[in-house]
């Protein structure tokens, strides 16, 4: 230790016995006096605390947790709102999503068949149609669901021989026509069967009205169907696109016949249809 | 008492604020802080919502504390827009030294005096001195609750004592 480094040893002595109050040298009293005030008027004087520290050394943490709690149980409580609602909308997602995916695929599908067998891109909308509603009634066939079994209202209600069926068909109907789906339109002097699906048009004259959506009645010389059957067929021979019910002697009949009208009676009554002259069809009609 | 604070007992903080509640408001003041009451509460406050995770022994705390005042003294600073400029010293200029403030100081008595005299120190030595004399911490705490080096706070507490010494010798102030 050099001379130098004894002399700061001695100065540092010297100041600490000033912080600490006490008096190494004796030409430090007062200073030393200076600091014990200090440190005395610095713990005398207790500033007042604010309402919320005399709060917290009133009751602790503990007091300001139970003030916490309350908001605390208020979010979960509303967490246990959200939640639920928030699953119930995922799942609608997913069915809503399914849904279409599966749509989407049915037509991609249908539409991939449509193209492979030729269908021109004139009649591919309709014949796309057809073909998912094929593929739809395939499968409720598959699962010992028919079309007959189906019941309607026009099933219940029947309306003379050859009557046909419909879904939701409140057409005014003269003597076993077709029955529309929204189709308001007046339908008369069809004999013949078959349900018109959207066939809101005014079908005079024609014997056998028109063929529905799904209700394939028998249509021996029906010649034709119409889509949407929004004209007016004078003489009922109507043509569509999907009218895919057996139509003997039918000029006009559908592109794509694929069934045997005959074979496929929607309720039962649709064996004496088959006098029907003309019959209008719907889209999507299957024979 | 530390370990019930951090369970938060209100006993406990009551204890440490007074004990370190003082101190805390005299170091405030000190750096010239005005409104020293509500700053005192704003750290007390701050320590004991944060004691729960705090890890160390009295001496530590004791260290957290004054930290937290210091930065609550630097936020207060920068919140008002203005910072203590460090300007060169130049002893003719220095206002506190004059013989009119030496005497008005010293003509105290008590803590009063003791407080006067402190005003006569720079603001850099007056804090180290505070945090020395008031706070109860080592040059090494000091050293961290300021952030400059324990030299430097050992060189600025020694300049600090040599005025008070110079002070108190030139006017023959005893005992």
């Amino acid at each position: 230790m050099s001379p130098f480094d004894d002399d700061l040893s001695v100065t540092d002595a010297r100041d600490e016995g000033v912080i600490a109050g006490r008096a190494v040298a004796s030409q430090d009293a007062a200073l030393a006096q200076v600091a014990a005030e200090l440190r005395a008027a610095a713990r005398a004087d207790v500033p007042e605390p604010s309402a919320e520290l005399a709060a917290l050394l009133a009751h602790g943490t503990a007091g300001a947790t139970v003030a916490l709690e309350a908001p605390d149980r208020a979010v979960e409580a509303a967490l246990a709102e959200v939640v639920p609602l928030r699953r119930r909308r995922r799942v609608l997602r997913y069915v809503v999503g399914g849904s279409v995916a599966a749509a989407l695929a049915l037509g991609g599908t249908a539409a991939a068949a449509a193209v492979r067998d030729g269908v021109p891109v004139s009649e591919l909308p309709g014949a796309i149609g057809e073909r998912i509603a094929g593929a739809v009634s395939d499968a409720l066939e598959s699962v010992g669901v028919r079309h007959g079994d189906v019941p309607t209202r026009q099933a219940d209600d029947p309306q003379g021989p050859g009557a046909g069926t419909t879904d939701q068909a409140p057409g005014r109907q003269g003597e076993g026509p077709g029955a529309s789906d929204e189709a308001p339109g007046q339908q008369q002097g069809g004999d013949g069967p078959g349900v018109s699906d959207q066939a809101p048009g005014h079908q005079s004259g024609g014997e056998g009205p028109g063929v529905s959506d799904q209700a394939p009645g028998h249509q021996d010389e029906g010649p034709g169907a119409s889509d949407q059957a929004p004209g007016r067929d004078g003489s009922g021979a109507g043509s569509s696109d999907q009218a895919p019910g057996h139509q003997d002697g039918a000029p006009d009949s559908s592109d794509q016949p694929p069934g045997d009208g005959g074979s496929q009676r929607s309720d039962g009554q649709g064996t004496d249809a088959g006098t029907a002259q003309s019959a209008g069809a719907s889209s999507a009609a299957r024979g | 008492m530390l370990a019930r604070a951090r369970e938060g007992s209100g006993e406990a903080f009551t204890a440490l604020y007074r004990e370190l509640a003082g101190p805390v408001a005299a170091y405030l003041r000190a750096k010239g802080m005005v409104d020293v009451e509500d700053l005192t509460s704003e750290v007390f406050i701050a320590v004991f919502t944060g004691i729960a995770g705090f890890e160390g022994d009295e001496r530590a705390f004791r260290s957290w504390v004054f930290t937290i005042a210091h930065r609550r003294v630097v936020d207060t600073w920068r919140r008002a827009g203005r910072r203590p400029t460090a300007e060169p010293y130049e002893p003719v200029d220095d206002t506190r030294s004059a013989p009119s403030a030496e005497a008005e100081a010293l003509a105290l008595v008590g803590n009063e005096r003791a407080m006067a005299l402190l005003d006569l120190l720079t603001d850099t030595q007056r804090e180290v001195l505070v945090l020395r004399i008031v706070a109860d911490l080592s040059i090494e705490e000091v050293a961290a609750v300021t952030g400059r080096p324990p030299g430097a706070v050992k060189a600025l507490q020694h300049r600090a004592l040599a005025t008070l010494r110079r002070i108190l010798a030139k006017e023959g102030v005893s005992l």
